[in-house]
């Protein structure tokens, strides 16, 4: 077999919907630019997918990124990117939409283009051609993707498709040109043609306007958001992999947005405002969606789900409801709390799994920077909960090259693990429990300014530096020097250390905050063969030197310069309904040490987003908050 | 592609008793009756790609979703209590597999078939389904034994020719292929070793060219202890029987040279596992318990 796990390229999962290719309907394929296993994971393309195939006049299919040795075989043979349900050439919809999650992507993004037999400009498409739209949260400073697609979607798609489906319909009804349709969808909310829009910039310097060039385009494109999730219901019947997904079980949404406000995350920045589901209602879209799929696991997924009102009261519903059949609850990510530890006893009860916290940075100080509100205190009480409810793993994320980090900081991260150790071993538990050492893991990642958030102006520290520091982190918590792999002197063997390649970091911080130019880089790189940028094993960061060389594109531009507070951003021209004001504001608290609280327990903060986008925080009914 | 490792629990101990049922092990049998269905199923089409481990994944949630009252093994990781049959290599088609699931109450095995074949993908049937003594072999313990059904391009010899080389091959006392485990090249890198197939085969024979030139072999293999026959290494070897690598003296048994490797586009001398001839069709029609 020339082709590893087939199953990848097949169709007839559970559930998945089939629909015939009647003319009238609108044709929907939606992409994820990774392989079948990671994209099936993704909520978003599920939930756009249930959306559209919903209404009468729409149909919707998927499609997901060869892997290499398929890629070589449907070259070899000539063979065009189809789609799964249909196995129709991509090609003959009339929108191919491609899921934007995460930047280092974009090669397969082109692959996927050139794959689907398109011409990889927007330009060079024809009246015949399907519309390349993008969303996703890299949506949000698509620039340097803004050559390769025809348009846009900022925000929640479920909000918009309906809109941008019903303009199709009325202009194919009339017959028209591939510009036409265009100039009907620019009017809408939310979508952006890049097309439509001039960049000058300055000799082989920043971005100095971005101007429409047709009325029909606004100055600015807000995000558009859905209201009331109680609107948008979860898709009861899932469609579930034939082969092992990544994230491969049942996954309840119960809440949008995040409003902590931590400085460094792009997610809480553009998802707001907070949107809670009721208890009951995700309690029963549980029952239903297990009941269609089989599924020995259930989780409650958002960007911070401890926060959710309901989440104890959903939780023991679930478990009682659930448990003794064997069904598993999950909490994708814990708060650094005792509360979250209570919760995560909870479900305990069904499956025991290693715990995973997020203190970011070592120092109360730091902390108080990027306003993660997480103290060592809340951490080592946190940690010796779960200790005495009988965790011995524990992981522990943390980065390195934050704004206004020193050497104390990093050290600190040492001290910190150090404490937590400490609290283990006088733990006290009963004689039931192995006296196990601990298992810890702490797993570092270079930081990365992301657009739309007060670091946007930020510069990333240089590879080279953001070695250094990931060293002297690994030298603070183990006691030896040595690069990975090499460590003979050890002060402590239990805690291992990972990180994730500052290279991609740097390629990352790029591509996330790059401009029209950049589109020069990635298509010599696609060229060179890069595909898969997100897989360390098949990231090849030489291929990348010589793409952004041939394309005359400095990398250190785009990742290591701190940028003026006036300085005309790619994204100026887009909008997450945060105001830039409040992002510029944050960054001069972050400088001075202050925190910024959280909305939904505190004061309105003035970001924006609600007189933006017209929607409110909506909090789900609940007897008493955590 | 090989079968996954340890997916076969160990055989059945002498005079085939009981092998434990999954997950069965450390915690006592709870008092409760346990429903012992032993279920026939085929696996064609499309379902014929996914893995043994993705079909167990499957099938655990097929019955979830038909609603068995399925048995639970006791612990931190609760599982429902099925056993596998002999698992199906990727690619292949299989009619008559087995699989065992233990339930906690009755159901008329003519309901659980409908409400399994009303949620299972097209592609996977159950076709038949009874109760069996709660003490019984396992599925894999039970047969010893696969039959199979081989379709090759004839490329226009005559049935005689091929029965003369099915005729040459089991007159060999040896059939000495290689095997390679993991992928070659791949990161955890691969080892390889040479296994005499001949002990395997129980019965092969070359049945008819069907209309569209193709030559129907029928071969009944080994499954158990010593390993398992593989049909797409006996077709490679017929193919280098008829070759006329089978005449010459000597060295018959390494199926392997320029003649063999030219039905298969990566095979290698080494490369027992890409023996897999070009246009080859394989079924498990079916098991049964020899000797």
């Amino acid at each position: 077999m020339r082709v590893a796990r087939p199953a990848r390229y097949l169709n007839g999962e559970p559930n998945a919907i089939h629909k015939a290719h009647d003319p009238d309907l609108v044709k929907f394929v939606l992409a994820y630019p990774d392989v079948y296993d990671v994209g099936m994971s993704n909520l978003g393309l599920r939930l756009l997918y249930h959306t559209l195939n919903a209404r009468e006049d729409a149909l919707c299919e998927r499609v997901f990124s060869p892997w290499p040795d398929m890629e070589a075989e449907m070259r070899r043979l000539g063979l065009r990117l189809f789609a799964l349900e249909s196995g129709r050439p991509v090609a003959e919809f009339d929108f191919l939409g491609i899921s934007l999650q995460y930047e280092l992507t974009y090669t397969n993004v082109l692959n996927l283009i050139d794959l689907a037999g398109l011409p990889l400009l927007a330009a060079e498409r024809s009246d015949g051609d399907p519309l390349v739209i993008g969303g996703g949260p890299c949506a949000f400073n698509p620039e340097p993707l803004a050559p390769f697609f025809d348009l846009f979607f900022l925000g929640e798609a479920e909000e918009g498709i309906g809109a941008i489906t019903d303009a199709y319909l009325a202009w194919r009804g009339r017959g028209g040109a591939r510009i036409e349709l265009l100039e009907l969808l620019a009017g809408l909310p939310g979508v952006y043609v890049p097309s439509f829009y001039d960049v000058s910039y300055e000799p082989r310097g920043p971005v100095t306007a971005i101007r429409p060039n047709r009325p029909a385009a606004p100055v600015r494109v807000t995000k558009r958001v859905v209201a009331d999730l109680g609107r948008q219901p979860i898709p009861s019947a899932p469609v579930v992999p034939l082969i092992e997904a990544v994230h491969d079980r049942a996954v309840i949404e119960v809440m949008r947005g995040c409003a902590r406000g931590c400085r460094f995350c792009q997610a809480g920045m553009i998802y707001r405002p907070v949107r809670e589901r009721e208890g009951g209602e995700a309690v029963a879209a549980a029952r239903r969606i297990l009941a269609s799929t089989g599924y020995e696991e259930v989780s409650l997924t958002s960007l911070s789900t401890c926060d959710w009102g309901p989440v104890a009261g959903a939780l023991r519903d679930l478990v009682a409801e659930h448990g003794a059949r064997g069904v598993a609850v999950s909490l994708p990510s814990l708060r650094t709390d005792t509360f979250a530890v209570e919760l995560a006893s909870k479900i305990q009860e069904v499956r025991k799994t290693g715990l995973t916290f997020a203190p970011e940075a070592g120092t109360a100080r730091l902390r108080a920077v990027i306003n993660k509100g997480v103290t060592r205190e809340n951490l080592l009480l946190a940690a010796g909960a779960a200790f005495r409810a009988g965790w011995d793993r524990l992981k522990l994320y943390y980065m390195v090259g934050l704004p206004t980090e020193t050497d104390t900081d990093l050290e600190e991260i040492g001290e910190e693990a150090a404490e937590v150790r400490r609290v283990y071993e006088a733990r006290g538990v009963g004689n039931m429990v192995a006296r196990r050492p601990l298992a810890m893991t702490v797993s570092l990642a270079t930081f990365i300014p992301k657009a739309h958030t007060p670091f946007q102006w930020e510069a990333q520290v240089a590879v080279e530096e953001a070695k250094r520091r990931l060293f002297l982190v690994r030298q603070a918590l183990t006691g030896h020097a040595d690069g990975p792999g090499r460590s003979k002197r050890r002060r402590w063997s239990g805690v291992k250390v990972d990180w994730h390649s500052p290279e991609m970091s740097r390629l990352e911080a790029v591509l996330a905050r790059g401009d029209r130019r950049v589109h020069l880089a990635i298509l010599e790189a696609w060229k060179l063969g890069s595909r898969f940028d997100g897989w360390s094993e098949s990231f090849n960061g030489e291929l990348w030197d010589k793409a952004f060389q041939v394309a005359g594109i400095d990398p250190g531009f785009y990742a290591n310069r701190e940028r003026s507070l006036d300085e005309v951003l790619p994204w100026s021209h887009l909008s997450s309904g945060v105001e830039t004001s409040f992002l510029a504001s944050e960054l001069e608290r972050a400088r001075a040490g202050e925190p910024t609280p959280d909305c939904r327990w505190s004061p309105c903060s003035g970001c924006g987003v609600c007189e933006a986008t017209g929607v409110e925080s909506r909090l789900a009914q609940v007897e008493a908050r955590p | 592609m090989s079968l996954p490792d340890g997916t076969a629990p160990p055989p059945a101990g002498p005079g085939g008793t009981a092998s434990p049922p999954v997950g069965a092990g450390k915690t006592p049998t709870p008092p409760t009756t346990r429903w012992r269905l032993r279920l026939c199923y085929a696996k064609t089409g499309r379902m014929r790609f996914i893995s043994h481990l993705d079909l167990i994944r499957l099938f655990e949630r097929t019955a979830r979703r038909a609603g068995l009252p399925l048995s639970m093994s006791e612990g931190y990781s609760p599982a429902p209590r099925i056993a596998y049959g002999w698992p199906l290599p990727v690619g292949m088609s299989g009619l008559g597999e087995y699989v065992d699931v233990e339930l906690v109450a009755r159901v008329a095995p003519e309901a659980v078939m409908a409400s399994l074949n009303q949620v299972l993908p097209e592609g996977l049937e159950i076709k038949e389904a009874r109760y069996i003594s709660p003490h019984g072999p396992s599925a894999m313990a039970e047969f010893n034994t696969g039959s199979y059904m081989v379709q090759l391009p004839a490329e226009g010899r005559e049935l005689s020719e091929w029965r003369k080389a099915v005729e040459g091959l089991l007159e060999r006392s040896k059939l000495e292929v290689t095997r390679v485990k993991g992928a070659p090249g791949g990161d955890q890198g691969s080892t390889s070793k040479v296994v005499d197939v001949r002990p395997l085969i129980r019965r092969v024979e070359a049945r008819a060219i069907t209309p569209d030139g193709q030559v129907a072999i029928f071969m009944e293999l080994e499954l158990g202890g010593n390993g398992a026959g593989r049909p797409d290494e006996v077709a490679g070897l017929i193919l280098g029987e008829i070759s006329g690598q089978g005449s010459e003296a000597g060295d018959h048994s390494r199926q392997s040279g320029p003649e063999a490797g030219d039905h298969s586009r990566r095979g290698g001398p080494e490369a027992g596992r890409h023996l897999r001839p070009n246009g080859m069709v394989a079924v498990r029609l079916g098991f049964r318990r020899q000797g």
